[in-house]
């Protein structure tokens, strides 16, 4: 029976492809997993209110889990599709010595777009996560989606740069295959495309 | 068979389909929504939405009685509803399995209570199945048509948020079919009609039937016990299990896949094995109460909270083993609240209503949202259609100035739901009730589920379509107006007159949600910022695509759906549609 545990916080706002992501990593996991009987996969998500341009995250866990939520500074890993979002799970979630990958492309809460509340800086955002003993990389996965062929794989970027970083405990045939069946085919090449330009840019950092 | 990552919901609706349901009937509402969408994937079932949940268990107990599985899915509140019939419904003799499943929401993540659904299960003398995981949840509601069909009696499947909407593997079978040969119109009187002598003589049935139930929650082996080092054991439940299992994974468990009856002799048994008993469960003390009633002495709620979701850290934190040290999250990060979406045909009303300084009664839907600042426009929010007979009881109570300020607001799901009957009463009983339908020809909130006035079913298929405009005048309303909520003059104008009417007056504000498929998408809108003098008034419109950036406005490209309210509320001309001529 395996006891290793994997915990991944996946954070953004609503339509950003949170939950693709998540579904992704655990149909990756559940086939690395195979037959073993103590190998549990659990994917958490949110719903509701938060499909309204709200905070949303899931919570993919593999290995010898039981609950769904990843508990608190347990995450070995936390993707944050938007910079805001990720620093909310990560000061949460993220364990010490963890890895915290950041879409830089910022989107502001209303409150802050009409000036009510500040956005913080980036650089500050980030420093709060790096106070808490974790490794923080803010990459433009806009930027690598767009030569993909579309800013809507950015989820996929980040996947693919998780991967590349090594900080995924997922071989990259796994999670081309989850993308493979996750994704419609009309989209398939591009969100293809975009996973590996995220792992190349991930391994520059490796 | 095969392997699949389901979520709660989606096996239960393939549980469903796999014991041979004929029908399966509900209405909308996070975290139950997506059993009835599953279950509309399968094409030898007959899937609806019901205009509220009462219809829903009824019609599910009308097919029952006709010899066939039925089953009706609801929210927690949503039980609420449906309350009428599961009570009198418990005593009928049904025919064909008869299964509710209530999805409650500790945490309140998407709801306007935490209460406890479990206790319908005493209320309503019913047995009641609680999955703790996906292949639980497949396997708990097959077994639910087969305990409803052995022992003649409804069984309540309730599941919580973390289980509606967890994804763990499941593994499928074949579907049972149905055996028509039963259906039939054999209906004996002395079952199914209850006038008090019956239901007098059934209530007699009833309370024998939870003799036998009892006797079976002892041998079922969805109750089972786990056995462990240690000298406390725990009993638990639901969800409530797997952080049981995740904070102390060498204890004894008496896992109960059945909570209600309880099978005390088993838990007896399970208390002889340990020193200390320690019961488990989210919200209110319901096995708690009935095991201290019983005579055992038990840990539970005198440690653990009464109030939201429980974890695997709090059970360690409050009921011993390691504890982790956590420290506090960072405050002082902006909040992301859900916002209405940029075009959404809501706004412009809600707007309106807060310049013209109204008191709205809201209701349950996306408008709800219209109570965060800067549109601050909603009052009151209770439960579904519960606004209209608010603003009627105030207006029925303040003097006539304080009156004309009051104005009831409700989708149109929401009004075919449960607000039409609220109107009949304004009509009869004389009110001067001001009412607008926000109506977006869709159940939005809950992810566009269709219903009688969206034009399309529970498959997706055509239907037809109810105009709220008729259903009002035929409830007694002579003064109806449709506006589009997109032109602001034309709106405030039917506000105004509405405010002003001494009878009851209805502006019905249509436009289709800025969401929904093939709805038209004008292209962004633009700012000249020379033109802008920093005022600021477009920004009282609450629009996610509306900024603010060195004293001038900002429209976010990418965001903007072009409905142009904040043209329109420009003051200097700053701003113009993205297809029009500076």
């Amino acid at each position: 029976m395996t006891k290793a545990r994997t915990e991944v916080v996946i954070a953004g706002v609503g339509g950003q492809g949170t939950v693709l992501a998540a579904r992704i990593l655990a149909d990756a996991a559940i086939a690395v997993a195979g037959e073993d009987p103590g190998w549990r996969v659990r994917v958490g998500e949110t719903f509701g209110a938060a499909m309204r341009g709200g905070s949303v995250s899931s919570h993919v866990r593999w290995g010898s889990v039981s609950s769904p939520l990843v508990p608190r500074r347990r995450a070995g890993l936390v993707i944050g599709l938007e910079p805001l979002e990720g620093v909310r799970a990560a000061v949460k979630y993220v364990s010490p010595g963890g890895t915290v990958v950041l879409h830089s492309r910022t989107l502001p809460p209303v409150d802050a777009a009409i000036g009510l509340v500040c956005y913080p800086p980036v650089a500050e955002l980030r420093q709060v996560v790096e106070s808490a003993g974790a490794r923080v990389l803010v990459v433009d996965a806009e930027k690598l989606a767009v030569e993909a062929g579309t800013r809507r794989c950015a989820n996929v970027v980040m996947l693919g740069f998780s991967q590349g970083l090594g900080v995924l405990p997922l071989p990259r045939e796994a999670l081309v295959l989850a993308i493979r069946r996750r994704v419609p085919s009309r989209y398939l090449d591009v969100n293809l495309e975009a996973f590996e330009l995220g792992r190349l840019e991930g391994e520059r950092y490796r | 068979m095969t392997k699949l990552l389901l979520t709660g919901n989606e096996a239960i609706a393939r549980g469903a389909y796999e014991a041979g349901v004929s029908l399966v009937t509900g209405y909308p509402g996070t975290p139950s929504t997506e059993i009835i969408e599953q279950a509309a994937s399968y094409d030898e079932i007959c899937v609806e939405w019901a205009p509220n949940e009462k219809v829903a268990l009824e019609v599910a107990i009308g097919a029952s009685l006709a010899g066939a599985r039925a089953m009706a899915c609801m929210k927690h509140v949503g039980v609420n509803v449906a309350a009428d019939p599961l009570l009198s419904g418990a005593y009928l003799g049904l025919r064909g399995g008869l299964v509710i499943v209530s999805a409650d929401d500790p945490g309140a993540w998407s709801s306007q209570n935490e209460q406890d659904n479990r206790n319908y299960a005493r209320f309503a003398k019913i047995p009641l199945l609680e999955p703790s995981d996906s292949a639980e949840c497949l396997q708990f509601t097959r077994l639910a048509f087969e305990i409803s069909e052995q022992f003649s009696t409804p069984v309540l499947v309730r599941t919580t948020t973390r289980i509606s909407h967890t994804r763990t593997v499941v593994t499928t079978g074949t579907r049972h079919q149905p055996n028509q040969s039963r259906f039939s119109l054999d209906l004996k009187p002395e079952e199914t009609v209850m006038v008090p002598a019956h239901a007098r003589r059934r209530h007699v049935v009833v309370e024998e039937r939870l003799h036998r139930l009892r006797a079976y929650a002892e041998s079922t082996p969805i109750n089972r016990i786990e056995e462990g080092r240690g000298d406390t054991g725990f009993i638990t439940a639901g969800i409530a299990y797997q952080y049981v299992r995740e904070a102390f994974p060498e204890a004894p468990v008496l896992k109960l896949g059945m909570s209600w009856l309880l099978p005390l002799e088993l838990i007896r048994r399970f208390a002889s094995c340990v020193s200390r008993l320690v019961v488990v469960e989210e919200l209110d003390p319901f096995i708690d109460t009935e095991l201290r009633a019983a005579g055992f002495r038990v840990t539970g709620k005198d440690l653990l909270p009464w109030c939201g979701e429980l974890s695997a850290q709090t059970l360690r934190s409050t009921l011993g083993g390691t504890v982790q040290q956590v420290p506090q999250p960072v405050q002082g990060l902006p909040p992301r609240p859900p916002v209405l979406c940029p075009g959404c045909p809501h706004r412009g009303v809600l707007y309106l209503l807060r310049r013209l300084k109204a008191t709205v009664m809201g209701d349950i839907g996306c408008y709800t949202l219209g109570v965060n600042p800067p549109l601050s426009a909603i009052h009151s929010c209770t439960c579904m259609g519960a606004g209209i007979g608010h603003a009627h009881g105030m207006v029925q109570v303040l003097d006539p100035q304080l009156a004309r300020r009051v104005v009831a607001v409700i989708g149109d799901s929401t009004f075919l739901h449960s607000g039409m009957t609220a109107v009949l009463n304004s009509t009869y009983n004389q009110a001067a009730l001001k009412l607008v339908v926000l109506d977006n020809g869709t159940t939005a909130m809950t992810g566009h589920q269709g219903h009688p006035g969206s034009g399309l079913d529970a498959k997706g298929r055509p239907a037809p379509r109810v105009a709220i405009e008729e259903v009002v005048s035929a409830l007694g309303v002579r003064q109806v107006v449709v506006v589009d909520p997109y032109d602001l003059d034309a709106t405030r104008e039917a506000l105004e007159d509405m405010l002003e009417c001494a009878e009851p007056a209805v502006v019905v504000a249509r436009r289709p949600c800025v969401l929904l498929r093939g709805t038209e998408r004008r292209p962004p809108v633009e700012v000249d910022h020379h033109r802008c003098t920093g005022c600021r008034a477009c920004l009282r419109l609450g629009c996610p695509a509306l900024g603010f950036r060195d004293d001038v406005a900002v429209v976010d490209e990418e965001l903007c759906n072009g409905c142009g309210l904040c043209v329109q509320v420009c003051g200097s001309e700053a701003m113009k549609a993205g297809d029009a001529q500076w």
